[in-house]
Parts: structure tokens; sequence; C-alpha cells
């Protein structure tokens, strides 16, 4: 793991921090809006006195008006737990700007839970199915998690990977797998999760330079193809291109999961403010 | 216009092969790719990568198509005659009989070599001569065609010669932006500025070499092997009646005989050999020989000396004659009458001891002839002022020539032949010979023997200068009133039959080269091309190298 990955995540940590303010998290305790009640200074509610309840929270101005002891209600404050899935497919790395934009943005999901104090885990989906990631290794930099993934494609085995409940997910995919989205994203949603899908990409893969004979190897199955690609049939490979991740921001769309593409070849504090930021896949550290 | 470089033609390979590189698919370039499942799949599948494929209409085609049509073109170097460049082209066909062989196959030849060797020059000026300096000029002028009609229709039948003469006149003719072509049969050497065209190919040939024929009818030919390979020939007589048919075998470049006789009253007959590729040598026409015969008077004072007794009986076809106007050659001690004679004019005086070395004067009758060792005493009178010695010893007169203006001669002995060793030096047996047979040559009388072709004939009452004809056959010399000569030619040059050596060539690029750039002018634009064809490599190397200006 190069340092510069790590201080890229740092950097753009500093100006984006994953999307902790668009709900109430459970948790222990912490900077965030929890969905409980708890002891912060946000009054939430009010409600009958039970005996065994702290009696420095009675409402004794409520007492004075109405003569029951009322309880004040204050709201939860907690820190969210954040689980990080890779996708360890071979598509993520086989080129080395997408494979490095992946772990710098493997990075600044781990970075922005700890400068949240959220408790973070992650996973790498491979052929296996998930294989933990020791994250103390990874900071350090002896520990590149694409090493876990073994082989095969990890997009189906998500549901294999034990979200904790009410936490948030982020996966890192570049979502090119046939298998319709919704099946792939259900299990970031699940168990009152949120999501949040960040998917990297590259030139090649929107745009590729494909004219001419060509001897296709699929990267994941190795499977050969030969095709005579013309400018229709490049100009057809696009549409489908965007008609692909159209289908996948619907798909994260229905399940309220934020889906932002994150172009491999731009600066990526760049990228998140144009991709991921409109999208609520990140909002800002202020 | 004219290309100074053909083989620069050799670049328009390029263009099939351009073709041929672009109907084979090219081998598809390896893309990995993690998006294979977006890319539609092609209703036609290729397979392998070696399939034939339309050929499609690219700029990366045309650009390399136009490239190799530049690259050819410069290569090729055109250039452009100028009007007003004049060439000429002097064709020395050789003269000799082996040529015979390949008389067919020699317009073809000139036809092709002329259409090359009038490309370098606007115009041509052809002349044509023979190898045979008494030829005749066969043609100048202007068409090639004309020339090579008279090359071709000329007959060559000499024997082995030199055509350096002939070569040394042609290149005076040529001049030095000429060009002098000798057409043979074989890769001859010939001096520098002289190109050789030759037509020939080795031939097996098998023919008559050589005939011995004797006055009682008996023949006696030789065949001759000039392969390198066993060669089996049928071999027959030609004359009236029917004749067998015999084979002779012969191994590689073998000598063999062929004999036989003449009939009783026969006086001409042809042996024939199975033909093959030179036919001079395959016809031997041969006559029975009768020498003229040769009427001698011997003087009494003489009729007891043993030398000139023994002499005579030396000589041929002799008729001894009792009065000396009655003979053709009269041999005596002093000269009585005007026909040719022989005089042995000392009878045995007691000259001086003979001092001084012996010489011979150069003549037709010493010419050859070694002298050395005859002992003899020069006693008889000194020749006349008109003679001519033609043996000296020291400074006497041993033997000379008395002429005394009329056809006849007469050949002075002045030393006792009785007193030397004259009859043990065989140099002055053959000079009494030579000199018997001269008379005998200039005397009238019908003569019939066999000859060479082309053989210099000696014909008392004929023209001088008469030759055997070139073709084998029989032939006659008349004059007004009756034959004087009756013989058969036939072919006996065995070095011009063997045709082991022959073998093709063409005429070198060199001189063409130098002759078209001397006579043309270059292209004007072809630092141009040069550039051009620069910018359409830099082109197509862009086009490759970038697949996205690809349609």
């Amino acid at each position: 793991m190069s340092s510069s990955v790590l201080d890229t995540a740092r950097e753009a940590a500093g100006r984006f921090r994953l999307p902790f303010r668009s709900r109430n998290w459970r948790g222990r305790a912490g900077n965030w809006a929890g969905s409980g009640s708890g002891s912060s200074i946000d009054f939430q509610d009010h409600r009958p006195y039970v005996p065994g309840d702290d009696p420095r929270h009675v409402d004794w101005q409520a007492y004075a008006r109405s003569g029951h002891y009322v309880m004040k209600l204050y709201r939860e404050e907690v820190s969210p737990a954040v689980d990080l899935v890779l996708d360890g497919s071979r598509s993520m790395s086989f080129e080395e700007d997408k494979r490095t934009r992946t772990l710098e943005l493997f990075a600044f999901v781990l970075e922005s839970a700890r400068r949240n104090q959220c408790a973070s885990r992650a996973w790498v989906l491979g052929g296996d199915g998930p294989s933990p990631v020791n994250l103390s290794l990874f900071v350090e930099g002896r520990l590149d998690p694409f090493d876990l993934a073994g082989t095969g494609a990890g997009g189906a085995a998500l549901g294999e990977v034990p979200f904790r409940p009410g936490s948030l997910r982020v996966l890192l995919t570049d979502a090119l797998f046939a298998d319709p989205p919704e099946t792939v994203v259900r299990p970031l949603a699940s168990g009152r999760g949120r999501g949040v899908v960040l998917a990297p990409s590259a030139r090649s893969e929107s745009s590729p330079d494909w004219l001419g004979p060509l001897d296709f190897e699929d990267c994941e199955s190795g499977a050969r193809r030969l095709e005579r690609i013309d400018e229709a049939r490049l100009a057809e490979y696009g549409a489908r291109y965007r008609s692909h991740f159209a289908l996948w921001q619907a798909g994260c769309r229905r399940y309220g999961i934020a889906f932002a593409q994150i172009p491999s070849e731009e600066d990526l504090t760049r990228a998140l403010r144009d991709r991921a930021l409109p999208e609520g896949a990140v909002e800002l550290y202020r | 216009m004219s290309v100074f470089n053909p083989l620069g033609l050799l670049a328009l390979l390029g263009v099939p092969a351009l073709l041929a590189i672009h109907l084979l698919r090219v081998r598809a370039r390896r893309v990995r790719a993690s998006t294979l499942f977006l890319l539609p799949v092609s209703e036609v599948v290729m397979e392998g990568g070696r399939r034939l494929e339309r050929l499609r209409s690219t700029p990366l085609l045309w650009v390399q198509l136009a490239a190799v049509l530049l690259l050819t073109w410069i290569l090729v170097e055109p250039r452009w005659l100028r009007e007003d460049s004049t060439r000429r082209i002097v064709l020395v066909v050789d003269a000799s009989a082996s040529m015979s062989a390949f008389e067919n196959a020699l317009p073809s030849a000139l036809r092709a070599a002329g259409e090359r060797l009038a490309r370098a020059a606007s115009k041509t000026e052809w002349v044509v001569l023979a190898s045979d300096p008494r030829e005749r000029t066969l043609y100048s002028g202007s068409s090639a065609e004309e020339a090579i009609a008279a090359a071709a229709s000329f007959r060559a039948r000499l024997p082995r010669h030199d055509e350096g003469p002939v070569l040394a006149t042609a290149r005076s003719l040529a001049s030095p932006s000429g060009l002098v072509v000798y057409v043979t049969d074989h890769p001859a050497s010939v001096p520098p500025g002289v190109e050789v065209l030759s037509i020939g190919s080795p031939v097996a040939n098998v023919g008559f070499a050589g005939v011995e024929v004797t006055e009682d009818g008996s023949y006696r030919a030789i065949v001759k092997s000039s392969s390198g390979n066993r060669e089996r020939r049928r071999w027959w007589v030609e004359r009236d009646g029917a004749s067998p048919v015999s084979a002779q075998e012969l191994e590689p470049f073998e000598l063999a005989f062929v004999s036989g006789t003449f009939g009783a009253d026969e006086e001409q007959l042809t042996l024939v050999l199975e033909g093959d590729g030179f036919t001079l040598d395959d016809r031997l026409p041969l006559v029975r020989p009768r020498p003229k015969l040769l009427r001698v008077y011997v003087a009494p004072e003489l009729s007891a000396n043993r030398f000139v007794s023994r002499f005579v009986e030396t000589l041929a076809s002799v008729e001894r004659v009792s009065a000396s106007d009655e003979a053709d050659l009269v041999l005596a001690r002093s000269r009585a009458s005007s026909v040719s004679s022989i005089l042995f004019v000392s009878s045995g005086g007691s000259g001086a001891s003979p001092k001084g070395p012996l010489v011979s004067e150069k003549d037709a009758l010493t010419d050859g002839l070694n002298f050395q060792g005859l002992l003899a005493k020069a006693s008889g009178p000194a020749p006349a002022a008109s003679d001519r010695v033609l043996l000296w010893q020291g400074n006497d007169a041993l033997v000379y020539l008395a002429e005394d203006g009329s056809d006849s001669s007469s050949l002075a002995v002045a030393f006792p032949v009785e007193k030397s060793n004259a009859d043990r030096v065989p140099a002055f047996v053959l000079l009494l010979h030579r000199f018997a047979e001269s008379v005998r040559s200039s005397v009238p009388g019908f003569e019939q023997r066999n000859t060479e072709l082309h053989q210099l004939l000696s014909v008392a009452g004929s023209a001088a200068g008469a030759r055997a004809p070139s073709e084998p056959g029989f032939f006659e010399v008349r004059n007004e009133r009756e034959p004087l000569f009756r013989g058969a030619a036939h072919f006996a040059d065995v070095r011009e039959a063997d045709l082991t050596r022959a073998a093709p060539r063409g005429l070198g690029a060199g001189a063409e080269k130098d002759a078209l750039r001397r006579n043309s002018l270059p292209d004007p634009l072809r630092s141009l091309w040069i550039v051009a064809l620069a910018g359409l490599f830099v082109g197509a190397s862009a086009l490759q190298e970038n697949p996205a200006q690809k349609p």
C-alpha cells in the first residue's frame, strides 16, 4: 500500500465525509443523532416518570404546572457503525489507475469513519465469499486488500457479509456484472442499514479505443472473443454502458442507496465533489 | 519514357502483398476488457484470425498503396529520351559454321535484344557485319526489323577464324557512344567495348570429321562424337541402288571409322549420318579421286642418275614421255625448252668446301622446310640477277628459281646431288615435290578429288581464288568447253563441330544503362516524390498506430 494513497484519502477525508447526517443511527455513544433517547443536550420529548428513571431528568417545571412527574427526554448521540465492502473482482484492479482509485476510496471510507469515531469493519468479496480485512495492517500500509480477493467475482456474495444492524454500509464496486442491481444491493439496505455504493470507473470502460479486429479477453473469466469493432458497434456499446449505470442508479435509489461513479482519471477530491456529493454519497466535512 | 532500373518494378509486388495483408484478417489486437458483457455479439463471428475477409476501403490501405506506387516510380528511375539522341549499334554475326546449328533461334534472340537496345535512344542506327572480313556489310540503316532480317538471313559456314579484326572495325564504326554486339553461340571473350549475345546451347553432335579416299576406290571416313554422353547413330551410303543402314555407337568424344569402296564404275557417293542439331557434318559427299596426269621427260644425261630416277618414281600420276615438247615437266642439266624444268645444273665439279650457314628464303616452296643437315658443295653457274634464290649456303646459291617471263619456270639445283646427302634430307625432296605439284596444278587438265568446305582451289584455266562451296555437296569447275575440276566438298572442322561449349548469354545491362543515362533526362520531380513518399510513410505509420482514425 503506497503512502500516497493514504495521503490522498486523508486529504479527501478532510473535505468530505460519509453521509452520517442523512439519518439517525444506532450505535455506541458518539457525535451523531441516534434513533433513541440519550444524554445529549438536544431535547427530544416528554414521557411520564416510571420508577427507576434518573431523577436528574425529571422536568420540575412541568411537575409544578401539572403535579405529575414528567421525564424530560434528550436525543441520543451515537457513533454509527461503518461496514465497508470491497468488490475484489479482477475488473477492479486490472487497470492500475482504477486499482489506485479503489484503494483511495477504501482508505477514504476508513479515514472518514475514524475521524467520526465510527466503528469500522471491512470485508473483501472474492470468489470464496467475504474475507474480513485487518484494518490496522491496512492503515500501516502492510496489507493490500486485493490480496484477500481470491478468485471469482464478488458481487453475488454481498448477502454473506455480516452487516451490523443499522450500520452505514459502503460498497466499493465497479458494478460491472450483468446481475440486476436490485438483487446485488439489496443486502446494503437490509437490517435498517444505510447503503452507499461508490463505483470507481475508468475511461477505458466508458470510452474504449476499440476499433478494428480485436481479440478480447474477459478479465474475470479469461474467456476470449474475437470481434471486429466499427463506429456503429462502438456507439452501441456506449449506449449500453450508459444504460447499465442508469439501471444501477435507479436500482440503488429504489433502496435509498446513494450510488456514485468515481472516475479514476480525476483527482479524488474533485471526483468526490463532482460525482459523489450530488448523489448524497458523501457530504461536506465542514 | 524509359525505365532506368527495371528491377525497381519488383516493388510492385508490394501491391498484391498489401492487398493480401488487408484481405487476410490482420491478427487481432489483444485487449483485456471488463465490460465485454456490454458489447453486443456480432452476427459474423471471426475465427482464428486467418480467414479471408472482404477487402475494406480504408485510408490506411489507400495510403499504403499510394506509397508502394510512388516507391516503384522512384525506384525504376523513369527517364525521358532526348528527341535528338542517336545511337549506332553494330551487330557482328559470328560467321563460324557452328552458328548454323542455331539459325532458327537467331531471329527471335535478335528481336528481343533489338527491342531492348532501341530503347536507349530516340533514333537507332543499325549496322550488321559478319565476322568474316571478306563479307560485305550485311545491313546499314535505321530499321531494326531489316537489320534483324539481314542478320538472320546470313549463313555462317566459315571454319574457326579470328573475329578480332571485324570487331575492331565495328568498334570504330560504333563510335564511343555506340554499341558493338557480337552475336555468337558461346560466351566468347571479346575486347572491351563489345557486348556478347550468345544464342547457343549445348548440342550432342556426332559427325564426319575427315575422309581418306584412294584411287582404287576405297574410302575410310572418320566419325567423331562431340558429346559427353554415349551416342548411337545410324549411317548409310547414298548411291544408285539400295544401301544397307548400319549403326555406330560412340563413347563420349570417341573417334570411329567407317569404310567401304566405290563400285566398279562408280564415281561418286555420299555417306550420311543420322541427323542431329548440327547438320553440316552429317553428310559426306565423296568422289573417286582422279588426279591430274603429269607428263615428265627425263633428259638422257640424267637417265642414269639414281637420285633422279628415284625422285620420278615417288611422283604420283606421272607419265614419262620421250620428247621434251610433250612433257609438262623436264628434268635436265640445262634448260632446253620453254617447259617447266628441274635443272640439276652441276655434274660433280670440284667445288669449294661448303662454307657458311644454310639459309632458306621465304617462299611457298620452302615454307616450313628445314634444310639443316644438307651437305652439298655449290658448283654450278651463279644464278642470274632475275633468278630467285631459295636456298643459300653462305654466299653460294644451292637452289634457285629461274623465271623467264613465260608461264613456265625452272628450279635449278646448283650442287651435285650425287655427291651430297640430298636424298636423305626430306626438306630437299619435299622442295622438288612442291615444285612438281605446282607444275602439275598449272598445266591444263581434268582433275577430280575431294575437298573441304570453302577450300581454296587451284584449277588451271579457271579464275584465281575459286573456292569449294560452303555446303556439303558435289561441284564442278569448267571452262567454256569442258570440265576442269570435279569435286566433293565436305565439312571437316572438328572444332566447329564441338558444340559442348555453346551456351546462352544475354546482353549485360551496363552499356544500356550508360547509353540511357547519356541519351535521356531524369524525372525533374524526383525530389518531390521522395518527400511525398516520406510523408506517406509517416501518414501510414500514424494511421497504423492511431486506430481511432480508422473507419
